[in-house]
């Protein structure tokens, strides 16, 4: 009788552990389609959460437990690699190291090491470690030039250059040029991996002007707002560089900051002027290329991070830009209905499941946005195009 | 020969009788575990529970169960073993691999010297202490030490407290069995599993009971660690300068102790894979958000770890010092578990990220729950009878109480271990006061 109730016992326990597997894989399936139901986005969004492993990977906690768990997800096994980009972040990343990134001494930190090619290294750069922008310095004559500032999101990282999201924008304003009617665009990509909010302020400030652009569309994505926000400050405080700028002088001094103390120390101190030092960056920014007679535009770029964690992180600090007065593009619901993000990662294999980057076809599903979002906001077309005249239709779309 | 490989007890050897007759096969009951088992890996690869590693080690741990299920019962564990050393070869290449499976194999040479057994101890000493020379020195291979760590540095100390007491010299089988584990190639933090517990537990009761068992608890397992993601999702919003309510902060406090699911799914995931193969060990985490005193979570949150240390530290001293009192010796003997447990999470830190990591916030946290068991158990010593005897409603609020104080201190204690240093703590927990 008892086994007889406990061979019932476990037949019952095996049918309603594979119902729960099936609903698991329901679940799983259905995402992208609950996307498009009404009240469906915040299960769409959790289902596309628990789908994605870089979570595990990302863990930033300073748990005991989450210390290890994270050391554990980093790679350390041998596989046959097919594609070399999947080892970045990896043992080929720590070879290189000496080679990628090149210490500066001053305000930027570091740059990266010269003559670097992307398929090896993620990214191409000139002689002296420049992101080589790919446009002669002299504007030509009838064109409206269009300079891109941001991190690795925009500059392309780990995709042929071509098939970043700048030239595809170029290729695409020039559409239906060849008749010889209104300006020709440039788009001059001066975005350079891992940078933060106040070396990108310093390109703009520095590198972009010689360029002579007319619109400076400005990258706002994650990474510069939220948790590595600060990394690049608490350098220069540690390592006793003038930080060049008065917005941060001035809160350097308010927060009472030393090189003298430790790292956490600093981040402590800096935390509670997150805001204000990324309203600084962003206000400085704006009023230099204000008195270069340019344009300004914020671009909010998304990252493929799971669910809408991007977004969140982004708009999390919309205070600061919707002060702002300068035209926004939001891109930030481009991967809404993307469940799993991970083909369209630019290193889908990388072992460390940290990549967040847009291969080519992410770039031009969000170009597509891009135009979608210019068709419903006139401003923001007129301040790209400098002109009132009527926007292209979005790509992949007609008229 | 046929001594020193001896796997498993058969009902040929000494074993009690009837362990064969738990492994008869069944083909329903076997097409109904492998269906399981194959809806199990979709969920896997749908959702990504891990790396590729552990997509790796979930596939040859699911294929191997299939046939390992067909074999007759002595060709069991050999086979697992075999499939346990080519994996370790596979998954972290020839040179770790064969490093690996080389000490492993010197270890045990050393433990079966015919010489007395405390200079066998002293050897497999001398062998850790130049191993972690070497890992201080970060002269070992990269990748070596997390998975030698994660494999040898606790279960060394339980495999040779067990010989020592054990009447029969150690047989290789089962030695490699013991410490080659395939989930454990990809979960470097691993359950500290008794060797006792492990040899008893085989094939203990019918093979598909066990096996149910191991394939509810990794899909429980799984969807912890699924819910990890869910809080880290939540809580990822609280960066330190947004925290900046007290229900914020409360918040952030609750889903920074949550995260801890993922450690309990981890572990539930890798003894479920062990049941599949007949080790009918105990499960790993048990309810543990509902534990209603702090022996109760100690009982419930570290059922590995305190079996460990009850073993090899707590009855060690108490039955030494039982001769001055009772109560001395659990109170000497529950204060230094949680001294040596203090020390052994900087030991297994050591191994797995590579530095000791002792901050006063580990010291803080240690110190706080050993002193709270320690107040916990002298109280139910003194009150604990009375207590059990209140029954109904003021039994039930009782209980109720005992949890809510249980899961807000351990949630209050863990945000402080949480956090990088007692200045960065300070500023979280004071953060919200100044508003925004």
């Amino acid at each position: 009788m008892a086994l007889a109730e406990g061979r019932f016992k476990v037949s019952k326990e095996a049918w309603l552990c594979a119902a729960g597997l099936l609903a698991l894989t329901a679940l799983a399936v259905s995402a992208d389609r609950l996307f498009r139901v009404p009240g469906g986005k915040l299960p769409a969004i959790l289902i596309s959460v628990m789908r994605n492993r870089s979570l595990m990977a990302s863990s930033e906690g300073d748990n005991y437990y989450e210390a290890i768990l994270k050391k554990q997800s980093t790679p350390q096994w041998k596989f046959s690699l097919a594609h070399p980009f999947e080892l970045f972040g990896a043992a080929k990343n720590q070879a290189n190291s000496q080679r990628l990134y090149v210490h500066t001494h001053d305000f930027r930190e570091w740059k990266m090491g010269p003559n670097l090619t992307w398929d090896v290294s993620g990214v191409t750069t000139d002689s002296t470690g420049g992101i080589d922008p790919g446009h002669p310095l002299v504007k030509p004559g009838n064109t409206r030039r269009i300079a891109l500032l941001g991190d690795s999101l925009t500059s392309g990282y780990g995709v042929p250059p071509e098939t970043a999201f700048g030239p595809k924008l170029e290729e695409w304003l020039n559409l239906n040029k060849s008749d010889g009617t209104g300006p020709r665009y440039q788009v001059v990509n001066f975005s350079y991996p891992s940078y933060l909010l106040p070396q990108i302020l310093d390109i703009g400030v520095e590198d972009v002007p010689p360029y002579k652009p007319d619109v400076y569309l400005v990258e706002l994505s994650e990474r510069l707002v939220f948790k590595e926000w600060d990394t690049q400050l608490v350098d220069i405080v540690r390592d006793g560089i003038d930080p060049n700028y008065d917005y941060l002088r001035s809160i350097f001094r308010q927060a009472g900051v030393s090189r003298s103390e430790s790292e956490i120390t600093t981040r402590t101190k800096l935390a509670p002027y997150r805001i204000a030092l990324i309203r600084g960056a962003l206000e400085t920014l704006n009023a230099h290329i204000a008195s270069q007679g340019a344009t300004m535009i914020l671009l909010l770029f998304p990252s493929l991070e799971p669910g809408d964690l991007s977004a969140r992180r982004v708009h999390d600090v919309r205070e600061v830009y919707e002060g702002m007065n300068v035209p926004i593009i939001d891109l930030m619901d481009t991967f809404d209905g993307y469940s799993n993000k991970r083909p369209l990662l630019a290193a889908p294999n990388d072992p460390s499941h940290l990549d967040v980057h847009l291969n080519g076809r992410a770039y031009s599903i969000t170009l597509k946005t891009f135009g979608q979002k210019l068709e419903q906001d006139p401003n923001a077309w007129a301040a790209l195009s400098g002109s009132d005249s009527a926007i292209l239709p979005a790509p992949g779309t007609s008229r | 020969m046929a001594v020193l490989l001896a796997g498993p007890k058969t009902s040929s050897g000494d074993a009690p009788a009837g362990v064969e007759s738990y492994a008869k096969t069944d083909v329903l009951k076997f097409c109904l575990l492998s269906l399981q088992v194959v809806l199990l890996f979709a969920v896997l690869r749908l959702y990504q529970i891990q790396d590729t590693t552990f997509d790796r080690v979930a596939l040859i741990v699911f294929g191997s169960f299939a046939i390992h299920y067909w074999l007759p019962f002595r060709f069991k564990e050999q086979f697992l073993v075999l499939v346990s050393l080519g994996s370790a070869l596979y998954l972290l290449g020839l040179q770790n691999g064969g490093l690996l499976i080389g000490l492993g194999l010197l270890i045990f040479g050393v433990l079966r010297l015919p010489i007395a057994y405390r200079w066998r101890a002293a050897l497999v000493a001398c062998m850790f202490a130049i191993l972690i020379y070497g890992n201080a020195r970060r002269a070992l291979p990269a990748g070596f030490p997390a998975v030698f760590g994660g494999i040898f540095m606790f279960r060394i100390l339980i495999y040779m407290y067990d010989i020592k007491y054990s009447k029969q010299p150690p047989k290789l089988i089962p030695f490699l069995a013991y410490f080659y584990i395939l989930p454990n190639y990809c979960f470097t933090l691993f359950p500290v599993i008794d060797f006792a517990t492990m040899r008893r537990t085989y094939y203990q009761r019918d093979y598909h009971a066990i096996a149910q068992q191991g394939i509810h608890w990794i899909i429980r397992g799984t969807t912890q660690l699924l819910f990890y993601r869910i809080i880290f999702y939540y809580n990822d919003q609280f960066i330190p300068d947004r925290v900046h309510s007290i229900w914020a902060l409360m918040a952030n406090m609750v889903l920074t102790f949550l995260m801890v699911v993922r450690i309990s799914g981890q572990f539930q995931v890798a003894i479920g894979m062990i049941l599949l193969f007949g080790y009918d060990l105990p499960e790993a985490f048990r309810r543990f958000l509902l534990a209603s005193s702090f022996t109760d979570f100690w009982r419930r949150a570290y059922i590995y770890w305190k079996d460990f240390m009850v073993k090899v530290v707590y009855y060690p001293l108490y039955f030494r010092l039982r001769k001055k009192g009772a109560l001395l010796a659990q109170s000497i003997g529950t204060a230094a578990v949680f001294v040596v447990t203090w020390a052994l999470h900087a030991y297994q830190s050591f191994w797995l990220a590579g530095t000791w990591g002792i901050r006063w916030t580990d010291s803080i946290y240690w110190a706080l729950f050993g002193t709270l068991i320690l107040i916990t158990m002298l109280f139910e010593n003194w009150q604990g009878a009375r207590l059990k005897t209140i029954k109904g409603w003021r039994g039930a609020c009782l209980h109720a109480g005992g949890v809510i104080m249980t899961f807000s201190t351990i949630t209050f204690i863990w945000y402080l271990w949480s956090a990088p240093s007692l200045g960065r703590w300070i500023f979280l927990m004071t953060y919200w006061k100044g508003g925004r």
